[in-house]
């Protein structure tokens, strides 16, 4: 199979400023889609400001060749045999290439928010922690549409992130991924049971193909009920 | 005094700390719980009363809004953190055994998983509404649990968790407790765990949200 794009690793670096990350994106995660209580607003605010030197968000991902069994709805990345899951493969099966992504939002965030909470400022610990999330998001996302677009010029398309943990796709699988990419990639390990340390981070595949599409999230097919794009379309 | 306790009560559910605090805005000015806690213990109510008549029907008022989605997690934290600055009056009072408290909680993220959000919203939620809470933190062993039930022997035991592979070592604790203590309860949540979980390794409940686990304690407790 013929490689679509011959970039096989790339890695980005980010500010909390290059994200143009709003109050209203950290908010939204929260549960408040209208009107941020003041208090709230102001919280988040002043955390933003507060970490916004911090330069430890990094992300990037590794261009693997993939071969699909809808067999056993498995995806086999080099040594690796991914059971995706029925609903993760019905979007992969088609895919030429994988992406292999990984994103963090940085040790210095995952920290500040443990350390607010342990000192008992649980509020303050949780913003941090949900900015954490939106930070590790829109990272990725800013990742994701830069592939995207060197792929239009080839008239080739990417789908939507996917990672183990959501859609049955089994958390463990992660240990496979991060076997497929160098030691300590974009500063992320790997605990025994999966957890990506930094903690706010992610991992997972972004499919590439000339007959793969982006779908809106199909939430009734996951049970990931903590998800941040739950009952959300892109 | 009733209508101290129902100020009381609404500094609780509204997250109004002290008289300096901001927030809520239409609290903006007004005594918080720090100093009607106060208040009420100076004019001679005893430490249950407080907890029977404001913290706990103030708890109990946050519990039900979050179940049904009227408010979000900040809210719950900021009465929390209203209810903590109230029972700092309260605790030199509950050390002294003259308060019936309704019973020991002790909860722990479970070995392998380092989650506490969920976990510290539950502890307390629990808290508020008049148990005696034992925050066993996160990456908690089965030993640990084991050897802090025996200290507290008529505890109820939760255990929570937010990985598929970390729900696993619930079923590890849940045996061995119940192998030690067939008679100790014990509760699970968390993100992936649901009631068909729970009857698998043989928990005696599960729960959606905080005010779940309050529900399943005030009914040992009754």
């Amino acid at each position: 199979m013929n490689e679509i794009i011959n970039t096989t690793i790339i890695q980005r670096q980010f500010k909390l400023s290059d994200l143009a990350l709003k109050t209203s994106d950290v908010a939204e995660l929260m549960g408040y889609t209208n009107e941020i209580p003041d208090n709230i607003r102001e919280i988040i605010e002043s955390e933003l400001s507060a970490l916004d030197d911090v330069a430890g968000i990094k992300g990037g991902y590794q261009l693997k060749q993939v071969q699909s069994n809808i067999s056993d709805y498995s995806l086999q990345v080099e040594k690796c045999n991914f059971f995706v899951g029925k609903a993760v493969f019905h979007y992969l099966k088609n895919i030429e290439q994988v992406a292999l992504f990984v994103c963090t939002a940085g040790k210095v965030v995952s920290d500040r928010s443990k350390n607010l909470m342990n000192s008992g400022e649980l509020l303050e610990g949780y913003v941090v922690d949900v900015i954490g999330s939106a930070i590790v998001e829109k990272a990725m996302a800013v990742i994701h549409e830069e592939l995207s677009d060197n792929l239009s010029f080839k008239n080739v398309n990417c789908t939507n992130r996917y990672s183990p943990g959501y859609c049955n796709w089994d958390v463990v699988e992660q240990h496979k991924l991060f076997s497929l990419l160098p030691q300590n990639f974009c500063g992320i390990s790997l605990t025994p049971s999966s957890l990506m340390i930094p903690v706010k981070s992610v991992s997972g595949f972004i499919g590439i193909g000339t007959n793969v599409t982006f779908h809106d999230y199909q939430c009734a097919s996951c049970n990931s009920n903590n998800c941040i794009y739950r009952g959300k379309n892109k | 005094m009733e209508e101290l306790f129902s100020k009381l009560a609404d500094c609780i559910e509204f997250g109004k700390i002290d008289e300096v605090s901001p927030y809520p805005p239409n609290f903006k000015g007004q005594t918080g719980a720090d100093e009607i806690t106060a208040q009420v213990l100076a004019k001679g109510a005893s430490a249950q009363d407080v907890l029977n008549n404001a913290l706990i029907p103030g708890m109990e008022k946050v519990g039900v809004k979050f179940r049904e989605g009227t408010i979000f997690v900040p809210q719950v934290l900021m009465s929390a953190k209203a209810m903590k600055t109230a029972m700092v009056h309260l605790k030199p009072l509950l050390k002294q055994g003259n308060v019936k408290q309704k019973g020991t909680f002790v909860i722990g993220t479970v070995e392998g998983d380092l989650h506490d959000i969920g976990k510290n919203l539950v502890a307390m939620m629990v808290e508020g509404n008049g148990y005696e809470v034992i925050d066993m933190g996160t990456d908690v062993s089965v030993d640990a649990f084991v050897q802090q039930i025996e200290k507290t022997p008529d505890c109820v035991v939760g255990l929570s968790a937010l990985l598929t592979t970390t729900m696993v070592n619930m079923e590890k604790i849940v045996k061995n407790v119940k192998e030690k203590f067939p008679h100790q309860k014990v509760c699970i949540g968390g993100a992936p765990v649901n009631n068909e979980f729970c009857d698998k390794i043989g928990a005696d409940n599960y729960s959606a949200d905080p005010q779940g686990v309050v529900d399943f304690l005030n009914t040992l407790a009754s």
